[in-house]
C-alpha cells in the first residue's frame, strides 16, 4: 500500500542521489526527479491542504497544471509560496514545505470547514456582504481571511537578482514534446534562426513518458537524438525551463526563463530568473494537450491522479504511486496507462469505463468493467478502494492509487490570448484555437491530434509552411516509423452521476458539481459569470485543469453543446510569474534612470543636498556649519544673492539650437511673442502656447547668428518642447527649411546673480561687461581669461542684476570652481533650488506651479506680449475664444497674510470674506508659497478671479485638509523691487518682461 | 587650448570596481569627439557626401539627414571642417560634451547587450557598420557595431553613469569588465 521507487527505468540519474526535506522530514530522491515524484518515490502522497474545506490533498498531476501539490520552497528570504511540486526541479539540500495547514498536515484544525460546508458553497462570499450587516468585519471578513489561503509571503528582502532579456528569431517553437522537436529540427536543418522553449529542465514533452518507439530507438532517446543535432546547430538556440507564458502585439512573446531556481545556493553573478522578449517572425504553439480528470465522487482522494501522470511517474521518473492502482476512463489512453503499469509489473486493480463497448484491448488478466462508473472512494489521506457501480450493482474494489482519464484538452492558452476565442470540435471533443494571425500556428496535439505519428509529421510540415514563408527550402525527409499502440478516443462524460460524496472539478479552489449547479439555479450559468460566482477556474492554476470539465458541466445542466457555453477568457499569463521577475533589475536605485548634471560633483563637495526633480537630481540648498533646517539655508542663500551673489546649477534646462533660413519664421510661429526680429547677440523671454491658447511652456530664445538660434526650455518640459517643435515642423510646415537638435547634455550652465554677479564675471571674462558692452539680455560668446570659448546670457530670474554662463559639460566643474574662488571675496555663495524658488516668488515670476496647463499668457499678466498682429503662431486662434477672454479668468496676484504668522500654503482655496465654503464661492486657488527672507514674512503667488482688479483686497485663505483659514491681502504679484531697478540697464527692451533662469 | 581647466567625465570613479581588463571589457573614451549634423531638406545627399569623405569610419546615422560623427579621440579641427565644408547646409553642433562614448567587445558582448537593447544584434540584421539609435537600459543611446564582436555605444552625458551601471550589473555573469582608454 505505498508509492516506491521502481528498482529500473525512468531518465532518473540513480548515480547521483540527492537528499531533501518535506515538512523537516529528510527524504532522498535523484537527480532528474521534481519534487512531486521523489515525495511519491517516498509514499508521501499527502502533499497538501486544499483551499477551502481543508481536505487532505495528493498530487494530481506530472506537469504544470498541477493544482493540488502547492508548497513552499526554500527557507527564510528565499522563501517561495505555492509552487508547484510536480515542474520543481530536485536538488540535495532543497526544503519544502506543505501550506494551509494547521499545526500539521495530519492534523489540520482547518479541515473542521468541512463541517460548515453547507454554509461555503458558491457565491458565499458575495452573501456575506447581504446580512446581517455588521457582521461582514467582526465575523466574515475574520474568519475567512482566517481559513482561507495559500502559502504565506515572506516578508524578508529578495537576496537574488532577476533579468530581463530580448531574443529575436525566425521561428519561435514553444514546447519540445514531439511535435515540438519535429519543427524546430526540421527548421534548424533549413537554416532558420530558430529558439525552441520548453517549461520543463528535460525537454522532450510526451516523448519521455510513452512506451513507443520512433524509427527503431525508444522515444525518450530519439528526443535525445534530436536534441543533440539541435545543440549542434548554430541557428538553434534551446531554452530549457523557459515557460512562454504570454503572446502579445507584433508577435512578441513574453517566457520566464528559471536560471536558477534548480540550486541550493544562487550564483551571485547570475540572475534566478530571467524574464525573454521574444521577437519571432513566426510562431509554431507545440504545447501539447492536458488530460482531464472525470468528476466523480471522490476524485480528490490522495492517490487519484490522472492516467498520463501516473504513466509519467512510471516511465519518466522510475516511480509507482501505488502497488495495486485502479483505472477509471471513458477513453483509450486509460488503458495505455494500464500497458505501463503491468509493464512495471504493478497489480492493475480494475479498468472501469464508462464506455458501453471499447475496442481498446486490456493488459493480460486484468478485468474491464465497461459500461461501469465510481461513484465513490473509500479512504482518508490516501485512497484505500473505490465503489464501482454498474447498472444498479455496487462493488468495492481495493486499491492504493487510481489513474483517472476523462480526456484531453489541446493547451491553446496562448494562441487565444489576444481575443480570439476558442473554437468547440465535436470531432474532437475539444476546444481548438482558431487560426487568428498567420505568424502562429498550432501543432502536434495542441492542435487537436491525437497520435504520435500525427503530431511528428504536423510539426515538420508546420515548419514547412514557415521555411516557404521565409523564402527559404526545407529537404525531404521521409517520416520515421512510429511504432505504438492505437488508442480509441474518449467519449464524453462530464459528470459520473450517483456521486456519494464531493465531485471536484476545480481542485484548487474547492469547487464541486453542486457549487456548479447552485450557480446555474441561481441563474449565474454564463461561463464568465459562473466563474466568479463559484470561482472555478479562478485559483492560481487558472482552471486549466477545470475549465473545461465545468464547461461540459453546465452545457449538460443547460442541456446544449459546449460550444454554446463557450470558454473563460485566457490572458497572460499561462503560469503563474515571480514579481521578481516581472521587475527584472528596476528596483532601488536601478528603478527608474537617473539624470546627473554635469555640476553634480561641484555641488556634492560644497554640500549640496540633492531633491528628485523629474528624473534629475537637482541641488536643493547648501547646508553650512551652525545650520540646521533647509529653510536657514535657504534664507540664507536669498539673502546673500540679494546683497551678494550667488552661483546656481541651472545645467538641467533644455537646450535646443536651431538652425536654417527659415528658423526667425518657424521660431516666430512657436513662440506667441514676436520673435522675427530679435537682433544677434540678444536674448528674449518666450512663451509657447498649445494650440488651446493655454501656455505649453516658458523660456529664452537667444539669437546667435542671422539663421542660428539658441532656445532654452524649463527642466521638466525640456523633452516635450523638442516634440513639439518636431510635430508642428512635420506635420504644419514641412516647407520651412530648418533643422534642430537638443544640445542639452553639451552644457553645464550656471547662473551668477547678485549686485556683485557683474564684478565677479569680469574678473574671469575677457570682455566689456560694463552694460553698453553686455546690456541686459545680451547673449553671446565670449572667452573666459583663462582659454575657454563660453556663451554668456544676461538674464535674471531673482531679479537681480544677473547672467548665465554655458560652457561645455566637461569643463563645467573645474569653472564653477573658478567662479567660487574668484568670487570669495565678494561674498558669492553656491545656491539651490529652494532658494532659486523664493528668489522668483519674491520677483512674481511663474513656473509651471502657475503654467499648469490652464492658465493663458494674459492670465498670468503676459497679455501684451502676444504677437497678435503676426499672422499666425500656435494658439493665436483660440486666445479669442470667448472663454479665454472672459474678464472673471483666474489672474495672477500676490497674496500677503494679514497676521505674519499665518504661512499661506500652495493648493488653498480663496474665498470672499463672509462667504461659505463651496465650489461656486471657490474665488481661486493659491499655486506657489515661501517665506520671504527679504520681508520677513510669509508670501505666495495665486490665481484669483478677476484678480488684477482686486489688488487690496481682503480674501480668506481657506484649506480644510490642513486646518487654514485667515485673511490675506491681495497684492501685486512683484514683491521685491517692481521697478527692476536691480536690473539696471533694462533700458533697451523695458517692455519684455524679465528672464528665468529655471524652473523646477 | 581650453586653458588650465581640468576635465570631468562622468564616469570618473565609476570603473575603479574592475581593475582586470577581461575578455568581455567596455573601454571608455575620456576625451572623444562627437558632432551631430543635420542637413537642410534639399541638402542630405550634398551633406552626406561631405560627411562620407571627412568622416571616415565614424559616421552615424541617426536620423533622415541627421548624423552623429564619433572620433574616439578629440579632433577638434574636424568639427572646424565639416563646418566650413557644410556651411550654409547643415546645422553642426559640437556633442562631444554631451556624449559618453564607450565600446563593449568581447564573445559575449552580443549576450550582453541583449538584455539592454531591443533590436536584433544579428550579424544578418545588424552587420559591421551598422548603427542606430536604440533603446538602452531605459534611456536612448546610439549604437554602431564597429566589429564582430565590438560594439560603440554612445550615451547621453547625463544619463551615462545610470546606463553605465545598468551595463555592468548584465555582464556580471560574463565577466565584464570597464576601464578608460589610455
Amino acid at each position: 500500500m505505498t508509492g516506491f521507487r521502481l528498482t529500473s527505468g525512468g531518465l532518473i540519474d540513480r548515480s547521483r542521489p540527492v537528499s531533501f526535506s518535506f515538512d523537516g522530514k529528510t527524504f532522498k530522491g535523484f537527480e532528474g526527479d521534481t519534487l512531486a515524484s521523489a515525495l511519491i518515490a517516498n509514499d508521501q502522497l499527502l502533499v497538501g491542504r486544499s483551499f477551502k474545506y481543508h481536505r487532505p490533498r495528493g498530487v494530481l498531476t506530472a506537469g504544470s497544471s498541477e493544482p493540488n501539490a502547492l508548497v513552499t520552497i526554500g527557507t527564510g528570504p528565499r522563501s517561495e509560496p505555492n509552487t508547484r511540486a510536480t515542474v520543481a526541479e530536485l536538488y540535495g539540500g532543497l526544503t519544502s514545505r506543505s501550506q494551509n495547514r494547521w499545526p500539521s498536515l495530519n492534523v489540520d484544525i482547518g479541515s473542521l470547514n468541512s463541517l460548515l460546508s453547507p454554509f461555503l458553497g458558491a457565491g458565499f462570499y458575495y452573501k456575506t456582504f447581504m446580512w446581517p450587516k455588521a457582521f461582514w468585519e467582526k465575523v466574515y471578513e475574520p474568519f475567512i481571511r482566517m481559513a482561507a489561503g495559500l502559502g504565506k509571503l515572506t516578508l524578508e528582502r529578495d537576496p537574488d537578482r532577476y533579468e530581463k532579456a530580448w531574443a529575436h528569431c525566425d521561428l519561435l517553437v514553444v514546447g519540445a514534446g514531439p511535435a515540438g522537436l519535429a519543427a524546430a529540427l526540421k527548421a534548424g536543418r533549413a537554416g532558420l534562426r530558430v529558439i525552441l522553449a520548453d517549461e520543463d529542465f528535460q525537454p522532450g514533452g510526451s516523448l519521455l513518458s510513452v512506451a513507443a518507439t520512433i524509427g527503431g530507438t525508444p522515444a525518450a532517446l530519439y528526443a535525445k537524438t534530436v536534441l543533440d543535432e539541435l545543440k549542434s546547430l548554430a541557428n538553434v538556440t534551446l531554452m530549457p525551463r523557459t515557460t512562454v507564458f504570454g503572446w502579445y502585439d507584433d508577435n512578441v512573446f513574453g517566457a520566464v526563463e528559471k536560471v536558477q531556481k534548480h540550486v541550493a545556493e544562487p550564483s551571485h553573478a547570475k540572475p534566478v530568473e530571467r524574464l525573454w522578449r521574444v521577437v519571432a517572425r513566426h510562431a509554431i504553439l507545440a504545447t501539447g494537450a492536458i488530460e482531464r480528470p472525470l468528476v466523480f465522487g471522490g476524485n480528490d482522494r490522495p492517490g487519484v491522479m490522472t492516467a498520463s501522470a501516473v504513466s509519467t511517474y512510471l516511465n519518466r521518473y522510475g516511480v509507482s504511486p501505488g502497488e495495486k492502482v485502479a483505472v477509471f476512463t471513458n477513453g483509450g489512453t486509460g488503458y495505455r496507462t494500464a500497458r505501463d503499469l503491468k509493464a512495471a509489473g504493478i497489480e492493475v486493480a480494475a479498468i472501469v469505463d464508462t464506455r458501453a463497448s471499447a475496442t481498446d484491448r486490456a493488459p493480460e488478466g486484468v478485468r474491464v468493467m465497461l459500461n461501469a462508473a465510481i461513484v465513490d472512494t473509500k479512504g482518508g489521506k490516501r485512497i484505500k478502494g473505490i465503489v464501482v457501480e454498474r447498472a444498479g450493482f455496487e462493488e468495492e474494489i481495493e486499491c492504493d492509487a487510481l489513474a483517472v482519464s476523462g480526456g484531453w484538452s489541446p493547451v491553446i492558452h496562448l494562441a487565444c490570448q489576444r481575443g480570439a476565442k476558442p473554437v468547440w470540435s465535436d470531432e474532437k471533443q475539444a476546444f481548438l484555437a482558431p487560426q487568428s494571425d498567420a505568424r502562429l500556428t498550432v501543432a502536434g496535439s495542441a492542435a487537436g491530434l491525437e497520435t504520435l505519428t500525427e503530431a511528428l509529421a504536423d510539426g515538420a510540415a508546420k515548419a514547412e509552411a514557415v521555411i516557404a514563408a521565409l523564402g527559404k527550402t526545407a529537404a525531404a525527409e521521409a517520416a520515421l516509423a512510429v511504432e505504438d499502440v492505437a488508442y480509441s478516443r474518449h467519449q464524453p462524460v462530464w459528470y459520473v452521476g450517483g456521486a456519494r460524496s464531493k465531485a471536484f472539478v476545480d481542485y484548487q479552489n474547492d469547487v464541486h458539481v453542486k457549487d456548479l449547479a447552485l450557480a446555474e439555479r441561481e441563474a449565474y450559468s454564463s461561463i464568465e459569470l459562473s466563474k466568479r460566482y463559484t470561482t472555478s477556474g479562478m485559483a492560481t492554476d487558472q482552471g486549466k485543469i477545470a475549465n473545461v470539465n465545468a464547461t461540459g458541466i453546465i452545457a449538460s445542466m443547460k442541456g446544449v453543446s459546449p460550444a454554446d457555453v463557450g470558454t473563460t477568457t485566457f490572458r497572460p499569463f499561462y503560469t503563474p510569474v515571480s514579481l521578481g521577475t516581472i521587475a527584472g533589475t528596476s528596483r532601488d536605485r536601478h528603478g527608474r534612470p537617473i539624470r546627473r548634471s554635469p555640476l553634480h560633483g561641484w555641488a556634492e563637495k560644497n554640500g549640496a543636498s540633492f531633491v528628485e526633480a523629474g528624473l534629475w537630481y537637482r541641488s536643493s540648498y547648501f547646508l553650512k556649519a551652525g545650520e540646521k533646517t533647509w529653510r536657514e539655508a535657504c534664507d540664507r542663500e536669498v539673502l546673500n544673492v540679494r546683497a551678494n551673489a550667488g552661483i546656481c546649477d541651472v545645467s538641467t534646462l533644455g537646450k535646443i539650437e536651431i538652425f536654417g533660413p527659415d528658423a526667425a519664421e518657424f521660431l516666430n510661429r512657436l513662440y506667441c511673442n514676436p520673435m522675427l526680429k530679435l537682433p544677434v547677440g540678444k536674448a528674449r523671454y518666450g512663451l509657447m502656447l498649445r494650440e488651446d491658447g493655454m501656455v505649453h511652456d516658458d523660456g529664452t530664445l537667444s539669437r546667435l547668428a542671422p539663421d542660428h538660434f539658441f532656445m532654452t526650455t524649463t527642466t521638466s518640459m525640456a523633452g516635450e518642447v523638442l516634440s513639439h517643435m518636431e510635430f508642428y515642423h512635420q506635420a504644419y510646415w514641412p516647407e520651412l527649411k530648418l533643422r534642430f537638435v537638443s544640445v542639452s547634455d553639451q552644457w553645464a550652465q550656471m547662473s551668477i546673480a547678485g549686485p556683485k554677479s557683474r564684478a565677479i564675471l569680469q574678473k574671469l571674462v575677457d570682455a566689456d561687461l560694463s552694460d553698453d558692452g553686455f546690456p541686459f539680455l545680451a547673449a553671446r560668446e565670449v572667452r573666459l581669461k583663462a582659454g575657454l570659448s563660453v556663451r554668456l546670457f544676461r538674464i535674471s530670474f531673482s531679479g537681480e542684476l544677473a547672467y548665465e554662463l554655458a560652457v561645455p559639460a566637461s569643463y563645467g566643474e573645474a569653472v564653477a570652481d573658478l567662479v567660487m574662488a574668484e568670487g570669495a571675496e565678494f561674498g558669492l555663495q553656491p545656491y539651490g533650488l529652494e532658494a532659486l524658488n523664493v528668489l522668483r516668488i519674491e520677483k512674481g515670476h511663474v513656473t509651471h506651479a502657475e503654467l499648469n496647463g490652464t492658465v493663458t499668457p494674459d492670465d498670468a499678466g503676459f497679455g501684451k506680449m502676444m504677437g497678435m498682429s503676426k499672422p499666425d503662431f500656435v494658439g493665436k486662434q483660440l486666445s479669442s475664444r470667448f472663454g479665454l477672454t472672459a474678464a472673471d479668468r483666474l489672474q495672477l496676484v500676490g497674496l500677503k497674510p494679514l497676521d505674519p504668522k499665518n504661512e499661506i500654503r500652495a493648493g488653498a482655496h480663496l474665498l470672499k470674506e463672509g462667504a461659505e465654503p463651496s465650489m461656486a464661492n471657490d474665488q481661486g486657488i493659491v499655486t506657489s508659497n515661501c517665506f520671504s527672507p527679504v520681508l520677513g514674512h510669509p508670501v505666495a503667488l495665486a490665481l484669483l478671479k478677476s484678480g488684477r482688479e482686486r489688488i487690496g483686497e481682503t480674501i480668506i485663505v481657506f484649506d480644510r485638509l490642513r486646518g487654514d483659514e485667515f485673511p490675506a491681502t491681495v497684492c501685486s504679484p512683484v514683491f521685491v523691487d517692481p521697478d527692476n531697478l536691480k536690473l539696471k540697464g533694462a533700458v533697451d527692451e523695458p517692455a519684455a518682461p524679465q528672464r528665468k533662469e529655471a524652473a523646477e | 587650448m581650453n586653458g588650465p581647466f581640468s576635465l570631468r567625465h562622468p564616469l570618473d570613479g565609476a570603473v575603479s570596481a574592475y581593475p582586470a581588463v577581461n575578455a568581455n571589457h567596455v573601454t571608455i573614451y575620456p576625451e572623444p569627439q562627437a558632432i551631430s549634423v543635420c542637413a537642410l531638406q534639399g541638402e542630405e545627399a550634398a551633406v552626406a557626401a561631405t560627411l562620407d569623405a571627412l568622416a571616415g569610419d565614424g559616421l552615424r546615422r541617426v536620423g533622415p539627414g541627421e548624423w552623429l560623427l564619433v572620433k574616439h579621440r578629440a579632433d577638434s579641427a574636424l568639427l572646424s571642417d565639416i563646418k566650413a565644408k557644410t556651411g550654409a547646409s547643415a546645422l553642426v553642433t559640437d556633442q562631444s560634451n554631451g556624449r559618453v562614448i564607450l565600446t563593449i567587445e568581447g564573445p559575449d558582448c552580443r549576450a550582453i547587450l541583449a538584455k539592454i537593447v531591443p533590436v536584433d544584434l544579428h550579424p544578418d540584421a545588424y552587420p559591421v557598420g551598422h548603427s542606430g539609435n536604440v533603446f538602452f537600459a531605459h534611456v536612448s543611446a546610439g549604437l554602431a557595431r564597429i566589429g564582430t564582436d565590438r560594439f560603440e555605444i554612445s550615451l547621453m552625458r547625463s544619463f551615462a553613469l545610470f546606463a553605465f551601471e545598468e551595463l555592468m550589473e548584465m555582464g556580471l555573469e560574463f565577466d565584464l569588465t570597464a576601464g578608460f582608454a589610455t
